[in-house]
């Protein structure tokens, strides 16, 4: 009895000590992975650093952007098979969950030591001392190579420069010229009513060979809308995501006119068919095909989308800006600086992490490559004038960043986003329920601005937000503090 | 008295040493149970009272009935509560006649119905997202296959929009069948097998159809895993998000929001936009009304379904 006794708990015991092992034999499966090459946690990587290095110091980098990871990878490996400081670069992608990765890895202070830096996770951290300040590293010539970059309110808070942009984004209207021809289009729009009027005449003549005048990625709306209306807004009201900078609250009644004409470009009669379901991905493959007239997006990426990744002949498109509804303009329209890196300044090899950053990711060279390459639209002087760019970049002036373009500065629900609540749906969602629904254009705007000035008022109570108005805000000419 | 006492610890102990095998065998689930549903569900109970945003934006601030409020609020929480039901009755609907018709119909000795079973059950061991993917090849409106054929057998002349509006629901309902079939027809035959040869042989001497043994012998006899098998599939349709993340993300125009998808983009939102972050307390105070409203659904057609147990 005793010994059944003994057996029963031992059994029990192992049992226990199966299953504990069970959750934790995910670490080794990663691991393994890891070794594979694959994406991992970060808490693998970081045992990976410890146990693998030997006498190299491992700098970790993750990157978010699958557009120009072979180039970064390249120039890795090329700097692991020739650096003299005894530095080895573990260069990790994570796509999709990104911002997610990175809420873990700060929570178990496992966060890499150079990270591709992005708004969300830039704003969320860098009160937190979690970035470091760049000046701090960096030697005067370095600061007066990117004195054209650094942007006071933008990437240098209260004296501290936390990223530097070397490359930018902003969006424009893609179109099939070969498909323009053949309805007799002789020029590009350039009113919003133009975009309509075309894409209804391409609807009527070509649908029947399955080309249509007008897509959108409309499967999420904020995905579809903030590459393409909102950035025509921003250029037709001044406001920036329907905020008013001067006044210190939104409006979006003033996006009445363009719902109108966006309900309609959505339509049968103008749009392709499954704009609803449709990502960006897809929808480039049908533009690459040539079944679709006119679409809008950002202009970093579509050269070297159609160069490396949906292969079209570089002569067929070109872009222009995203036309306004009347061609009216009372403000620039939102420009991104993009392929800019953060150092974790919590990381002890900081310091080493700033010379690989650097050496590899700031380095002319790299920048150079980068930009010839399709990979990002350079806005370094320097670069720009060293570079050979493709064909594309030096036929098609509208890829660049120009006048139009321009940094913007943040309204309250980008500024303190978990701080502002808004109820009901967001200004996306509720564009989608006018132009898929049935909801009045007048009154659901109207509706919309009460909602957000709601909750911006109330977030400055409590005390999650704070006031934002910006003395003498001029949308042409707009400042960012 | 102290002796009596003494006798009541006595007891005790032994009674604990009686146990211990068993409560040394439990322990192991109860940790588990512990750490991956007590916790949670504690947790999310919890913040159904703050607002908070996720690590890395602040204190979480308390906010008390707040977000239970805003939910009752909500109209297109509870329009998805509404695509819910039609989603999870139209799945039932079609999928338990269809997984008993195939049941019936492979149960036999026949030549082939293994490998025909295998066939019919394959569907439901694959990712919902894979299958998701495929459905989306198969019924997107521009170069779906579904839409290819239809308009070679000239039987549309334009394509059909399998995703939008109108259609995305039934499409979605279409999918989930597919995918759950398999497993339903597996449920039946077990319970077929289990009834009684001499009840069908009896019925047949006693003059029955085939349709008629069907109707007044199998179906009764089947009471009790009907029961179970409607009970997965009504519970199981309202926590299907997958099938509806991949193929629609809830739209157009929230026509496909359920809602146990609905709570699930507050947690982790779904869009690529930069501008959407979670908001942990309303989406625990959403998971929670819908929680309820699942554990009625399925309390009632408990109450409903209790007569089922006795037929035989």
């Amino acid at each position: 009895m005793r010994l059944k006794k003994i057996m029963g708990i031992t059994l029990a015991l192992l049992m226990m000590t199966g299953s504990l092992a069970g959750c934790s034999g995910g670490g080794e499966t990663n691991a393994t992975a890891a070794s594979q090459g694959g994406e991992t946690t970060a808490q693998v990587e970081t045992k990976q650093t410890e146990t693998t290095s030997g006498e190299k110091t491992v700098i970790n980098v993750w990157s978010k952007d699958r557009h120009d990871a072979t180039y970064a990878q390249a120039k890795v490996d090329e700097y692991n098979a020739n650096n003299a400081d005894n530095i080895q670069i573990n260069y990790q992608l994570y796509t999709d969950n990104y911002v997610q990765a990175i809420d873990m890895a700060v929570q178990s202070g496992e966060l890499p030591d150079i990270l591709v830096q992005q708004d969300q996770m830039f704003d969320k951290y860098v009160n937190q001392g979690q970035w470091a300040n760049l000046y701090d590293y960096m030697d005067e010539d370095m600061k007066s190579y990117f004195k054209s970059v650094i942007f006071p309110g933008y990437n240098e808070l209260d004296g501290k420069l936390y990223f530097i942009p070397t490359t930018g984004s902003t969006c424009r209207l893609f179109y099939n010229k070969e498909i323009f021809q053949r309805v007799g289009i002789a020029e590009p729009p350039k009113i919003l009513e133009e975009v309509v009027e075309d894409a209804r005449l391409i609807n009527s003549e070509l649908s029947k060979e399955g080309i249509y005048g007008f897509a959108e990625n409309m499967k999420s709306a904020s995905s579809g809308l903030q590459r393409s209306m909102c950035i025509g807004l921003e250029r037709e009201t001044g406001l920036v995501r329907g905020y008013d900078f001067v006044k210190g609250e939104y409006d979006f009644t003033q996006w009445a006119d363009t719902l109108k004409l966006w309900k309609e470009l959505l339509s049968d009669e103008c749009a392709f068919p499954g704009c609803e379901s449709l990502d960006i991905d897809p929808l480039r493959t049908q533009f690459a095909a040539g079944k679709i007239g006119m679409y809008m997006s950002y202009s970093h990426a579509e050269p070297g989308v159609y160069k490396n990744q949906f292969p079209m002949d570089s002569s067929k498109w070109d872009c222009v800006p995203i036309p306004t509804v009347g061609g009216k303009v009372a403000g620039k329209q939102y420009f991104t600086g993009t392929g800019s890196y953060v150092i974790n300044a919590k990381s002890p090899n900081a310091e080493k992490a700033f010379k690989v950053y650097k050496d590899v990711f700031a380095n002319e060279d790299y920048l150079k490559g980068y930009y010839e390459g399709g990979f990002g639209v350079s806005i370094l002087q320097s670069v720009i004038d060293k570079a050979k760019p493709g064909e594309d970049f030096q036929k098609k002036e509208w890829l660049l960043i120009s006048d139009l373009d321009t940094l913007l500065p943040k309204p309250p629900h980008s500024a303190f986003a978990s701080g502002m609540v808004v109820e009901g749906e967001d200004m996306y969602k509720t564009c989608e329920s006018i132009y898929y629904g049935d909801a009045d254009i007048e009154s659901t705007l109207k509706d919309l601005t009460e909602r957000y000035n709601k909750a911006y008022k109330e977030a400055i109570k409590n005390g999650t937000g704070h006031e934002i108005r910006i003395e003498n805000y001029d949308p042409m000419n707009p400042t960012l503090k | 008295m102290k002796d009596q006492k003494n006798k009541s610890i006595l007891q005790r102990k032994r009674a604990v040493k009686r146990n211990l095998q068993a409560y040394t065998f439990m322990l192991p689930n109860l940790i588990l149970f512990t750490v991956c549903s007590l916790y949670p569900v504690v947790w999310t109970l919890k913040y159904v009272f703050y607002q908070y945003g996720g690590y890395g934006t602040g204190v979480p601030r308390f906010v008390g009935l707040d977000n239970l409020a805003r939910v009752f609020r909500d109209k297109v929480y509870w329009e998805s509560v509404m695509h819910t039901f039609t989603y999870g009755f139209g799945k039932v609907l079609i999928i338990i006649p269809l997984a008993f018709f195939l049941a019936f119909l492979l149960n036999g000795q026949i030549r082939g119905n293994g490998v025909a079973q295998s066939i019919v059950f394959l569907p439901t061991i694959m990712s919902s997202a894979v299958m998701g993917l495929v459905f989306y090849l198969l019924f997107n409106a521009y170069n779906g296959e579904v839409n290819k054929y239809l308009m070679e057998a000239g039987i549309v002349t334009r394509p059909i929009n399998w995703l939008g509006k109108d259609q995305a629901m039934k499409t979605l309902i279409l999918t989930a069948v597919w995918g759950g079939v398999g497993n339903y027809m597996v449920y039946f035959i077990a319970g077929i097998q289990q009834v009684s040869e001499d009840a069908i042989e009896s019925a047949r001497i006693d003059g029955a159809g085939r349709l008629q043994t069907i109707w007044y012998i199998i179906i009764p006899m089947l009471g009790p895993i009907l029961k179970i098998i409607l009970m997965l599939a009504i519970t199981s349709a309202f926590h299907d998000i997958t099938n509806v993340m991949v193929l629609t993300e809830g739209g157009p125009n929230n026509s496909t929001m359920v809602m146990s998808l609905y709570g699930y983009r507050y947690f982790f939102p779904i869009s690529a936009a930069e501008a959407t972050v979670p908001q942990y307390g309303y989406g625990a105070a959403v998971s929670v009304i819908s929680a309820v409203i699942a554990g009625a659904v399925t309390l009632g057609y408990l109450k409903i379904s209790k007569k089922m147990d006795s037929i035989y």
